[in-house]
Order: structure tokens, then sequence, then C-alpha cells
């Protein structure tokens, strides 16, 4: 019996366009086991997947005594420096704004169990996260998902991550206008789109409806999109505040107001042009300096408005920037049953204490905002399609991931609340207290990421488990308050916009390390991350239960008023009144005293920082040239099997796309825009390196660049070309490449000289 | 036609009998000590806390070919066998290697911990949506395989298959036995 493939199995169910993707990663997997790829550029194709590594992936492992090596079955097998092949990884799942369809939980569900450890993690992005998952059922996993339409492409690496936005958008009260079709235009515009290829760093956008609410958090983007309406001539015009620069990380910076009102159509344009000008200037040699938010700050944010203009001017036209907004209404959601009113007699137990805090009305009457409160982000398969099950009952098909980890349910009728609060307790997910003290948000920390210093999911799981107890007797202004914590300084659980915040660090004491937390007071999660917190002092990862307590209480005794907020209160008290508070907190009995200290929460090893890796939230620094010239090789690769294979006209045409594929790689490396067309390909290449003779080989002279034209003008005989005329051009093809590699290096050389 | 007899990912689980006191932060340092002493096969990795999913894997022990799971799944705690990938032979090798890891975990965790890991009920499922859908020609192929399986536990008396549907295809099966997994893992060694 012949072993189905998923990828047969599915046939044309997965779309062409993603699975020539998904076929190209497979086939660099090949080539990787066959050691034709460098470590490097391995590492940069599979994060541009989503395909990370994970803790202990260098193959090393602190038992609590000392570093212990972990001896995989594949050997010196790498899939990044450093990065062991077969050691488990973390696969990330793009999900646009939050939004899953039934059918798309339904296969999560499939696949956590499959190829995971039974769990879903919902992100601080608002995508999914599956951990534990070996590179190898990557691929079978992408083909999956790509029936779905999910793509994992360009969920990290240098590159445009998930865009987030709002998760109310469309039905939210405050809103200007529902942001989700520019949020989706924004995401499938700029996947794989050659201008978002070429950054030093990752690239975060979020879309929101309103200035003042916290939904869409875009102050701390790298660009940030805020619905604004303005009246012209009578009519009421949709457009953005533009905001750009803005970043979390060791130094959290607030995005700058690049403009005040961009008109829809200028939307994706201008982000085109934002992208281009950081690609450009963008540091690429120091990632700690690569985000845009450096690019801004060293030339001024009048500089880089001149530069975007002065780039937006140069565009050429692309019909795909205004397209969707003549169909602006393709992403809205209908309800499935008439609105209607909450009951408020014969309400299952608990329910009203649920609907105080886990129900909003929508701005349509009759329907409401239900959330779904996900302990540390986390849900197991039986739960998803539990889920999925609801959607279908209650809100016709979808559902929304938030940025704190949740889920939510839009459009439901007030009459089905109490039923679907009923089905929610019965999988455990109907627990009261969204958005407040006990809906804790936490980064992956210690647990599965090479950077965690601290356990950040322990800390919070335990701070979740005692605060939940005692939820019902704290005060409402301590209810609502925001906790969240990141396992390192690089603010991946954004504690800075938190009440309470909690950063990741360890401390020496006695000769041996104790996990300990920064406490970050009184950042503000409102009017869209408007500033962030104040730093006042270290706790000893096992006090921070009770320090938080000890806060809110001063708080609560000391506040001027009973209207002073937390964040006006911090302002007012400042630093030094809360390191008093801290002290009792600070002090750290010796070893032999009580060990407790020197383990972190769910980990029972002795504590030390031995394991952290080298991180990949960053992505690996790949000139997009090389990709480029990689992808070339590759295609030639496939050409000379189809010629193998007596298919030669087939091997003709692949082969003279592997030539437009390094071509165009060239040309984009020169900065200049160039399309997918043979006849721009060829044209630009002839303007910008034939004529400007950079191609040419010092010997060879232009004789490398005519095997191009050449095969351009001969192109349309090549589906009926034979054995040997396709023969003759793959060695063609094979010298364009190699001139190709030459060509990159010096201009790679001179630009380093001129550098230096 | 399924391709069960390729069939790989299977999961077996064993229940606890005293699930009552059932303390999950106990099991997380023996779990670590399954790391650090290499006493089962293969090789192990990490340890995951899910104790705060309702219902869900609880604590898992990650390995490079299967994982352990001191499993919540159903409201029914047990401890759980999870074949991922490498494993060798045909499906009735794939299950016997599984089960024996399965009763030599058990017994560690019975040594550590006040927890009796009961024999007299096992569950499989079979997770692979590709070689073994929920359907019934993979339950004509599993049936007799996983039944011939469990009688290592005692003679089999009844075997229940699960709803077919979305989930994987299970099936549970109880045994005459109730022998402690020390004693069975004696009896294979003998
Ligand atoms: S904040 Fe640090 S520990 Fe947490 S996910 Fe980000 S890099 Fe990892």
């Amino acid at each position: 019996m012949s072993e189905t493939s998923w990828k047969a199995h599915l046939g044309d169910r997965i779309p062409p366009d993603m699975g020539a993707d998904i076929d190209t990663f497979a086939g660099q997997i090949a080539l990787k086991k066959e050691g034709k790829i460098s470590d490097v550029m391995f590492a940069e194709t599979r994060l541009r997947r989503g395909v990370y590594g994970q803790r202990y992936d260098n193959g090393l492992r602190d038992d609590g005594t000392g570093q212990q090596p972990l001896v995989f079955p594949c050997g010196d097998l790498k899939k990044g420096p450093d990065t062991v092949w077969d050691a488990p990884g973390m696969s990330r799942l793009k999900i646009p704004y939050g939004k899953l369809t039934a059918e798309q939980m339904d296969l999560l569900a499939d696949l956590a169990e499959e190829y995971s450890d039974s769990i879903l993690h919902v992100t601080t992005r608002q995508d999914i996260q599956l951990h534990f998952v070996h590179i190898e059922d990557t691929v079978d996993m992408l083909y999956r998902l790509a029936t779905v339409g999910i793509t994992t492409r360009e969920a990290c690496g240098n590159s445009v991550r998930n865009v987030t936005a709002c998760p109310f958008a469309g039905v939210c009260n405050d809103q200007s206008f529902d942001v989700t079709p520019y949020a989706h235009a924004y995401t499938y515009y700029f996947l794989g789109h050659p201008d978002v290829q070429g950054f030093g760093r990752k690239f975060k956008v979020a879309f929101s409806g309103c200035e003042d609410h916290p939904c869409g958090l875009v102050g701390f983007h790298d660009l940030g999109a805020i619905a604004v309406l303005r009246e012209d001539n009578g009519e009421q015009k949709r457009g953005f505040k533009i905001v750009v620069g803005g970043g979390l990380g060791a130094v959290p910076v607030q995005a700058k107001v690049l403009t005040e009102f961009c008109p829809e159509e200028e939307l994706l344009p201008l982000a085109q042009a934002v992208s281009r000008v950081f690609a450009r200037l963008g540091e690429k040699r120091s990632r700690a300096r690569a985000r845009i938010k450096f690019l801004v700050d060293k030339i001024g944010i009048d500089e880089f408005r001149r530069l975007v203009e002065e780039e937006r001017a140069t565009l050429r036209h692309d019909d795909n920037w205004t397209r969707y907004v003549e169909d602006i209404h393709a992403t809205a959601e209908r309800p499935l049953r008439p609105g209607s009113a909450i009951p408020t007699e014969n309400l299952p137990e608990g329910f009203e204490a649920w609907s105080r805090t886990n129900v909003r009305p929508q701005a349509q009457e009759g329907y409401y905002i239900a959330t779904v409160k996900m302990p540390l982000g986390d849900f197991t398969p039986t739960q998803a399609r539990a889920l999925a099950d609801l959607a279908r009952k209650y809100t016709g098909d979808t559902m929304r991931l938030t940025v704190e980890q949740n889920l939510i349910y839009r459009w439901v009728s007030g009459e089905d609340l109490p039923s679907l609060y009923q089905a929610l307790v019965e999988i455990g997910l109907g627990e009261a207290g969204a958005e407040g003290i006990t809906d804790v948000t936490s980064c992956p920390g210690t647990d599965t990421c090479k950077l965690g210093i601290s356990s950040s999911r322990g800390l919070m799981g335990e701070v979740r488990k005692r605060l939940s107890v005692i939820q019902d007797e704290l005060h409402p202004d301590v209810q609502k308050l925001r906790i969240k914590a990141s396992g390192c300084f690089n603010s991946c659980g954004q504690h800075h916009v938190a009440d309470l915040g909690f950063l990741g660090i360890s401390r020496q004491v006695g000769g041996r390390r104790v996990p300990h937390f920064n406490m970050v007071l009184g950042g503000q999660w409102t009017e869209n991350a408007k500033s962030y917190g104040l730093v006042v002092g270290a706790v000893p990862s096992k006090r921070v239960p009770e320090s938080i307590q000890a806060v809110t209480d001063y708080y609560l005794e000391h506040r001027a008023s009973d209207d002073e907020s937390f964040q006006a209160f911090i302002e007012r008290v400042g630093k030094r009144e809360f390191r008093n508070v801290l002290k009792p907190f600070q002090t750290i009995p010796s070893y032999e005293e009580d060990p407790s200290y020197y383990s972190d929460w769910g980990d029972p090893r002795e504590y030390s920082i031995g394991d952290i890796g080298v991180g990949e939230c960053a992505g690996e620094i790949v000139p997009i040239a090389e990709f480029g010239l990689q992808a070339a090789e590759q295609l030639l690769f496939e050409a000379q099997d189809l010629l193998d294979e007596k298919r030669p006209s087939e091997a003709a045409e692949r082969g003279f796309r592997a030539m437009l594929t390094a071509a165009q790689a060239l040309i984009r490396h020169l900065d200049h825009q160039v399309g997918e067309e043979p006849d721009d390909i060829v044209a630009q290449f002839r303007i910008h390196l034939d004529e400007t003779e950079i191609f040419h080989d010092p010997y060879a002279k232009g004789k490398f660049a005519n095997y191009l034209f050449a095969a351009h003008a001969d192109s349309a005989s090549f589906a009926t070309a034979d054995h040997e005329r396709a023969h003759r051009l793959l060695d063609e093809v094979g010298h364009f490449i190699e001139a190709s590699h030459a060509c990159y290096q010096r201009i790679t050389a001179q630009s380093v000289a001129a550098a230096e | 036609m399924t391709q069960a007899n390729q069939a790989q990912k299977f999961q077996i689980k064993l229940f606890l009998e005293n699930p009552e006191g059932l303390d999950l932060a106990a099991v997380i340092p023996v779990f670590h000590d399954l790391i650090r002493e290499k006493q089962l096969p293969e090789l192990l990795i990490d340890v995951a806390d899910y104790a705060h999913v309702h219902q869900g894997p609880g604590v898992v022990l990650i390995g490079h070919g299967y994982d352990l799971y001191l499993d919540l799944r159903e409201g029914r705690p047990g401890l759980l066998f999870n074949r991922k990938r490498d494993a060798e032979g045909g499906v009735e090798a794939v299950l016997n290697q599984g089960l024996d890891i399965l009763l030599r975990a058990a017994a560690r965790l019975e040594e550590r911990l006040p927890i009796r890991v009961g024999t007299e009920r096992v569950q499989i499922r079979a997770i692979d949506r590709l070689r073994t859908p929920n359907c019934d020609e993979t339950h004509a192929f599993l049936q007799p395989i996983v039944s011939k399986v469990a009688s290592r536990l005692g003679a089999v008396k009844e075997s229940v298959r699960g709803p077919a549907g979305r989930e994987a295809y299970t099936l549970e099966l109880s045994v005459d036995g109730g022998k402690r997994p020390s004693e069975l893992i004696a009896e294979v060694a003998a």
C-alpha cells in the first residue's frame, strides 16, 4: 500500500499560491538535509514561515546542577546556527486581527493534538502558537492550514508581523469606523511584498477604531493607524492618523505622529513608502538598534516624514492600493439571530457576575460582545472544538482573539447570553473577571522562550490562582487593574502598559542565582497605551504575589480621593515611596534557610540562567538579495530535475524563471522597484545593471547579461524546446546565477569599503 | 482505503484509581527526575505545566519521540503516553512499546507519589487523521490489534468505541486484572 501524504490527500483544496510557497519550504528542508543550504540561510527561511526555535534547541539543558547535553537522534544536523534539527520548536500561526472561523478552529484543534502538546496558545499579537513541534511536521501542518486560509508566512523574521486590530472593530460604540477591512487589506497587500523583505528587524502594525480606548494599542507599534473621520465638502471622509516608531523592548518609545490624516486611499501607498524608507535606511548590522524607532529617533520625525513623502512621490502606481475600498463591506459580519435584550429571570448561577465583567453591549442594539477568559492564553483541542460549535450556534461562525490572550464572540443576541455562558462553564471557560486583575497576561518566558530569564508564565499562573480565590472580596478599583509579565526585557508580555507590570531578571545572592522580577507600576493601557510605567524595584519571584497585595493595599489606603486612579496615584507618589513598600519583600534568606527562593515558579530545578540561548525573535539578518539568489538556485535545481524527467519545455521555462528571479534580486538590492513580469524585469536589469556595467564580469564583460537578454528574446519558443535547447539554456542559467552571486559580492564589498 | 497499518501516532492512557488527592505540582519534580535519570527509553527533554487549563494535559513530560502527560482530559485523570514520531515496527509493535513505557513511568510515579495508576481500563486514541481517520475501516483494522495489546493487562472484558465525528478514533477497553504496573513490568521482564 503506498503512503498517502497530506499534500496528496488535500489536493486542490490547497490554494496554488500558498501550496507553491510550502513546496518551496519543503524543498529547502530537503536541501538542508543534503547540506546544500547554510544554517543561517535555512534559519531565515524557516523563521519567515513562523517556525521558531525553542528553549534547549542548542542541545543543552540545565538540570538544576549543571548543563547536560540533550543527545538528539539527528547528530550534527542543524536548522540554524547552534540550533539542533530535531529539537522541538514553536510554530506561530498568523491570525490577522485575530479573526478565526469555526472551521479554522476545528483544524487548529486537530493540529495541536497531532503535532504539539495538546495546547493552543493565544499570543499578545492575536496569533496562535503551538509548541514542541518537530520541524519535519511543519510542512504537513502548513498544507493543512492553507486549506482554511491560515498562513504562517512572515509570522516571524524581519518582516511585517501579524497585523493586529481592535477586536471590537465593527461593533464598538466609540469607533470612528470599522478598521477590519483596512487591517485585512494591509495584511494581504504586504504579505510577501518585496518592499517589506529587506528590513533589518521585525515590523509591527496595529489598527485602532478610535483614539481613546486601549484596544488597538497603536502607541507602541512600528506603525499604528487610528481611524479618523473628517468633514470634506459636507461629506464624512475616512482616513487614519498614522503614527510610527513606537515600541516596547528594553527602552519603550511612544510612536510619533507621521500624519494627522491620511485618506483611506493613501493608507497602503503611505505604508509602502514608510517600508521602503525603513528598508533603505534602517540599521542592519546591529540588531539591537534595527527597529524603526531607532531610525525615527536618529533622523527625527520631520526628516523621516520628508523622506516618506519623497518616497511616496516616486512609487509606481498599484491598483491594489485601493481595490479593496470598492468592496469595503466584504469583511463585515452579519448576525445569525435577531437581536434581543438580556433576560432578567431564571439566570444560571454565576451569570450575573460573568456578564458584569465579560459582556458589553454592541453598537447594534440587542447584540453583545462576550469575552472568554483563557487562562494564560491556553486552551485545549476539546475546548477549541466546543468554542467552534458555540460560534456556529450563536454568532454565525466567527470569533476573535485578543491581545490580552482571550477570545471574544461578537453578535451574540441578548437572550442567548445565559445559554452561551452555561456552555462555557461546561468546558471550564466561564470564568468572570475579563480585563481585570485576574485576567493576567504573560509571554512564554522560560517555559519555552530561549531568551527568558524568569518564569513569567509560572508567576502569572500563581498570581492568577491566588487572586481568583479572593477576587470577589477585592475593592472594585483593584479588581479592574491589569497585570502583565514578560520573561525578559524584550517585553513581549507588554508589561510596560500594565497597571502592575513585571519584567524577569536574575540576581546573584551568596554565589547562587535567584529569579526576580522588576516591578513596573502605572503603565497606561487606555488611550492606545499612551504612557509607560515606572520601574519601582526588583522583587524575588517567590515574593511577587505578596508584593502585589502590598502595593494595591497601599494605593487604597493612601490615595488622595476615591477618584484618584492608580496611574495618577503612582505619578503623584513616585518611585521612592514604593521602594519602602517593596522593602519587606526584598530580603532573601540564605539557600540553607529557604531553598525555595532559589527555584522558579512551576520549576523545581535549582534556578539557573544557563539555559538561555540565542534569540530568534528578531530573525537572522539575511539580505533580501541572498534570498532571491537562493530562490533562483532552487528553481535551477527544479529545472534540472524536469530535464532529467524528460520534460524539456517545462525545464526551459523553469530555468528562465530562475534567471529572472536572480535578476530581480539584484535590482531590488540596488533599491529599484520591479514587478513580476519578464519584460519589466529584463528592462530594469538592462537599465540598472547592464548599462551601468555593474553586472559586468571583469573578464567576460557583458557576456552573462546577454544570456538573460537572449533567453528573454527567445522565451516564446520554450514551450516547444527540445532536450538540447533546454540543456543549453540551463547551462547559461547556471552561469548567469554564478555571475549574479559574483555581482552581489562586488556590490557588498564596495558598500562595506565605502562604510569604512 | 485507510493507511492505518502505517500509523504511529497513538495515545495510550491508564486512569488513576485515586484521582481525588492528585497534586499536579508534585508530579513536576518526578518528571524532571525522569529526564535526569534517563531511566526511560529515548530522549526526554522538558516539562510543561498546564495545571491552569481545565481538563487539559495537566503536566507534560516532553520527549523527542513521545510525551507523557499526567492527563486531565474528560475530567478523568490518568497517565497518558503520546507517540509523536520515530517509532519502529508496525502498529502492534508501536502500541506494545508504548504500553511498556507507560507502565514503567507509572511504576516510577507510584514509587514517588501517593497515586495509583489503574490497569483495569485502558484508552487508546489514534490521533493521525490522515492514516487513522475516525471511521469504520480504521476501527476494523485497529480493534483486534488494540485488543491483543490490551490483553497484556488481563483478559479483555469489554471494548467500547468512542463517538464518530471530529474527535480522534478512540477505543476504551476494560480488562480482568488489577495488577500493579510494577508487577506487569516484572512479568514482561521474566
Ligand atoms: S519577553 Fe523575553 S522571555 Fe518573553 S517571549 Fe519575549 S523574548 Fe521571550
